[in-house]
């Protein structure tokens, strides 16, 4: 394998507008991140504050107002099955059983391979989901959590360049969530696809990803913030809980959240930070998408 | 003695042949004005359980009593509220409550009947709404009216089946909370059921969690010995909340580990690579046969001269 592509994705200057009778809403504004290729992000934000549009923009699904994007070194427009998406809900086919949902995007992008290897494929990639014995059932007769298994086994069965992830988890019950985070870890350890990930839960947020982008308030959303997990791989949610790193995390995710989240970086001069919130920017060393590459 | 008791109880489902065990070997003992969370997976038998004390169900063997009255149907002295808050939806918000209280209080005279309705609307703060029907409220409005009917009953103990999995987080906490209030006021005991670990170390004086092995058992009860009125935001810094929290965590997902059979099977990872299609239409797949491999990338190409 060649190194590894220090410029997998990059957004610059990514921006959103709609037109309303009121004249255009930006929902997004100046919107940068770069990623190395290999790596897990997380977008995490309020509800409504565009972590998902800018998601759809790189999904292809939504056009950019303005701004470039660029995947492995190409400017990408449109979506395609170099980059794989697992929805909220895993939008399968009601009368195709879980392996015919996953054969489906299997069969187009490796048409040059045998019959053999493309079923080899599928199962393949849903027996490490956990759905060894269940692929041939349909998707009625499935449970809400193995349904988004083969959402996730046929995303990863694509081997796309990038895996983008809409909440994945959401409408799970929280115990089901822990067990599909791990089911996640498990086939990211095996195949390492650049990943970004939309969600506004803290905690699955810290135990997925190696970095986490904090967006500010819509509208006009950007990025406010980046944080480092520096937890090893392969992760254990026990460690990581007992880790006392893990809660400072959990603390500036949560503070941001709660009291940061309206503070837009770009526009400093407006904004002056009291001595303290400076002394704490500071510490962070806010690293602006810029610097971060 | 315990206001609730269940001893030895189990339950299956099914036909003989066809038949899955749910529960097996349950006890539990509820003390008057305990607050009570039990925390499983879905499917796991959670429901069946509260049942077993509201009497929708009986047990195959063992018992549930209350204050040493073997259960045997459903009554007035044990309320519950359902996920799916279960109102009428041609009855408005005074007249669901009043269905109950009427039902229940029929000794008492109209105008104390119209006033204990009046409380218990006043106490889950839907005064403003009380001539509303429930297609007319939010989620979280018709759960405080299922809630506030309940109440209204006056019942020995306060039975919530997943009260709040149905709603959107802020509005989960912000009946979480008031819940909480209405309890530490009245006093009532509860068994509340959930699958959120987060809201039962919040609400209860002991998590009980229901472990997912087949058919389903309680664990050991963990004690929260914290302080109320407990406040989330304080309590993310609290070092006994954490320890609880993972170790809560912790006990459900281990039992999940453990109840999964493992079976090995030798799985082929075939070596192909994903085809562009936007150049579908080049020269290159007239070249080349088959597919792309990861192996052709290591292979190296060395020109020597001869």
């Amino acid at each position: 394998m060649s190194a590894p592509n220090p410029k997998m994705l990059e957004l610059d200057r990514l921006w959103k507008t709609y037109d309303t009778p009121k004249g255009p809403a930006t929902i997004v504004k100046d919107f940068n991140l770069k990623l190395k290729e290999g790596e897990f992000a997380t977008l995490i934000g309020h509800s409504g504050c565009g972590k998902s549009t800018v998601l759809m923009m790189v999904a292809g699904l939504s056009d950019l107002s303005k701004g470039n994007m660029i995947l492995a070194g190409r400017e990408a427009s449109g979506p395609g099955p170099d980059r794989g998406i697992v929805f909220q809900s895993p939008c399968l086919l009601p009368w195709m059983s879980a392996f015919e949902n996953v054969m489906l995007g299997v069969n187009q992008v490796y048409f040059t391979a045998s019959k053999q290897e493309r079923r080899q494929m599928a199962e393949y990639y849903l027996s490490i989901v956990g759905l060894g014995d269940a692929m041939h059932k349909f998707p009625g007769e499935l449970s809400q959590g193995m349904r988004q298994r083969v959402g996730i086994a046929r995303a990863f069965a694509l081997q796309p360049k990038m895996l983008l992830l809409d909440e994945p988890f959401g409408m799970l019950d929280s115990l089901t969530r822990y067990e599909l985070q791990e089911v996640l870890l498990e086939l990211w350890r095996r195949n390492r696809i650049t990943t970004l990930m939309v969600t506004h839960d803290v905690d699955e947020a810290i135990f997925l990803s190696d970095r986490v982008v904090m967006m500010t308030d819509g509208p006009e959303a950007e990025v406010g913030d980046i944080l480092n997990i520096p937890f090893e791989r392969p992760r254990n949610r026990k460690e990581i809980m007992e880790d006392p790193r893990y809660y400072e995390l959990r603390e500036h995710l949560i503070t941001f959240l709660n009291d940061r989240s309206h503070i837009r970086p770009s526009r400093e001069p407006s904004f002056k930070p009291s001595a303290d919130m400076a002394a704490e920017l500071a510490t962070h060393a806010l690293p602006f998408p810029t610097a971060a590459a | 003695m315990p206001l609730i008791e269940i001893k030895g109880a189990s339950k299956g489902y099914g036909i003989k042949g066809a038949r899955s065990e749910v529960l097996k070997d349950i006890n539990l003992s509820l003390e008057e004005g305990e607050f009570v969370v039990i925390v499983g997976y879905s499917g796991s038998g959670k429901s069946t359980l509260i049942n077993m004390i509201s009497g929708l169900v009986k047990p195959d063997s063992g018992e549930a009593t209350i204050e040493g009255k073997k259960i045997t149907e459903p009554g007035p002295d044990r309320g519950l509220v359902f996920q799916n808050y279960s109102l009428l939806p041609w009855l408005n918000v005074t007249e669901n409550i009043a269905l109950a209280v009427d039902e229940v209080f029929k000794d008492w005279t109209k105008e104390q009947r119209k006033e204990h309705v009046k409380k218990y609307i006043d106490m889950v703060k839907l005064t403003p709404a009380a001539h509303k029907l429930p297609k007319e409220l939010s989620g979280g409005m018709r759960q405080r009216v299922s809630v506030a009917r309940t109440l209204a009953m006056m019942p020995k103990v306060l039975l919530l089946d997943e009260p709040l999995s149905a709603l959107d987080a802020l509005t989960r906490a912000t009946i979480q909370d008031e819940i909480s209030e209405i309890w530490r006021e009245n006093l009532t005991t509860v068994l509340w059921i959930t699958n959120d670990p987060d809201e039962a170390l919040l609400l209860a004086d002991r998590v009980i969690p229901l472990l997912p092995t087949s058919p389903a058992t309680l664990g050991e009860p963990i004690l929260v010995d914290l302080e109320r009125p407990r406040d989330r935001k304080t309590l993310n810094h609290d070092p006994r909340f954490k320890k609880l929290r993972s170790e809560l965590i912790n006990t459900l997902l281990d039992a999940k580990g453990k109840s999964k059979s493992k079976t090995s099977v030798k799985l082929t990872l075939p070596d192909i690579l994903p085809e562009d299609l936007t150049t579908v239409n080049s020269l290159e797949f007239l070249n080349r046969r088959g597919p792309k491999r990861r192996s052709d990338n290591k292979r190296e190409e060395v020109e020597v001269a001869v």
